[in-house]
């Protein structure tokens, strides 16, 4: 069985491809002959991510907490969008 | 006699041969025309290319064909269609073979780290509240004929956070993703780091030297599983769409 986040890994990979081959690149201009309708394909790109998370973390809220010997590793540092003083306070709520 | 669209998918070293059965969009061959020491991988359709996810994969597959057979790769957007092969021939003698894009991505790859904020958490736990309160009829028909004053009051309130939920999670995206970036640095030539708002995250685009690559990616895995108040993802190699502009 795939797990969600194999599922959600696959799908990020889609937007990636999306977003690079529609946006990014050398684009030869003055020379285009014909027009992309990319909007529609970006917005269909990130709706397949948003859903994606949105199940992943559903399907995580309904996991046991334990997950035996894998789930006793030591925590590293992680990463925290307020910087690491406040990822190393447990208190804090960034 | 019908107009020929010659579709272009990547310009790459002139010595790269395109394997056999390489196809690309409408099942086409892939062709090269080469150019002093460069060559472009074309397609010649006959219709106008199609739009859809599989003709971008189709596209990206090309693309990354040369990628693996090549030391220097310039993707091009998809899309990108020129008036035959002699227009494809002035344009790559006007962009000199596109040399100095080749040589800025010369022997790198492209990854990309994904980084989503979780939703519900942070600063959307004010935005709930704003829209609980909102929505709140109670709060309207408390105040008797002050119900509509009250509504529009409510409704700035929620605008305001709102806004300010929005804000928190550019602060909160482009610290995580800088705070990504910078670990990652002693093993990149490059990075580009866009900041998105739905859904609210941001995505670090790295140039990675093919001989770092493995080490890059334990190194931006192990990042990625320790992100709080999101999660993130690795996704690479791919070309290097990131690192070349214009044309």
């Amino acid at each position: 069985m795939r797990m969600p986040q194999d599922e959600l890994h696959d799908r990020v990979g889609l937007i990636e491809v999306v977003n690079r081959v529609l946006d990014k690149g050398v684009a030869v201009t003055g020379e285009v002959v014909i027009g992309v309708g990319g909007v529609d394909l970006i917005f269909l790109g990130l709706q397949l991510v948003l859903s994606s998370v949105e199940t992943l973390d559903r399907l995580e809220s309904l996991r046991p907490l334990s997950r035996g010997p894998e789930g006793t590793r030591a925590q590293p540092r992680r990463l925290h969008p307020s910087g690491p003083r406040a990822a190393a306070d447990p208190s804090g709520d960034g | 006699m019908a107009e020929e669209r010659t579709y272009l998918y990547c310009v790459t070293d002139a010595e790269v041969e395109v394997p056999a059965a390489l196809t690309g969009l409408a099942d086409q061959p892939v062709q090269t025309l080469r150019a002093g020491d460069c060559a472009a991988w074309f397609s010649v359709l006959e219709a106008a290319p199609p739009v859809s996810i599989a003709a971008v994969q189709a596209h990206n597959a090309v693309v990354q064909a040369a990628l693996e057979r090549a030391e220097a790769t310039v993707p091009v957007r998809f899309g990108q269609v020129l008036e035959g092969t002699e227009a494809l021939r002035r344009h790559l003698e006007q962009q000199d073979g596109y040399g100095e894009q080749r040589a800025r991505v010369r022997g790198c790859v492209e990854f990309a780290i994904r980084i989503l904020l979780r939703p519900g958490g942070g600063a959307d736990a004010d935005a709930g509240e704003a829209r609980t309160h909102a929505a709140d009829p109670a709060r309207g028909t408390a105040r008797g004929s002050g119900a509509g004053a009250d509504s529009g009051t409510s409704y700035l309130q929620a605008r305001a956070r709102d806004i300010h939920r929005q804000r928190r999670r550019k602060e909160q995206s482009s610290a995580l993703a800088e705070a990504m970036a910078e670990r990652l640095d002693p093993l990149v030539r490059d990075r580009r780091i866009e900041l998105a708002e739905q859904p609210p995250g941001a995505m670090v685009a790295h140039l990675v030297q093919r001989s770092r690559a493995e080490a890059y990616l334990q190194e931006a895995r192990r990042l990625a599983e320790d992100v709080e108040g999101g999660r993130a993802l690795v996704t690479g190699p791919w070309p290097p769409y990131s690192f070349v502009e214009g044309g």
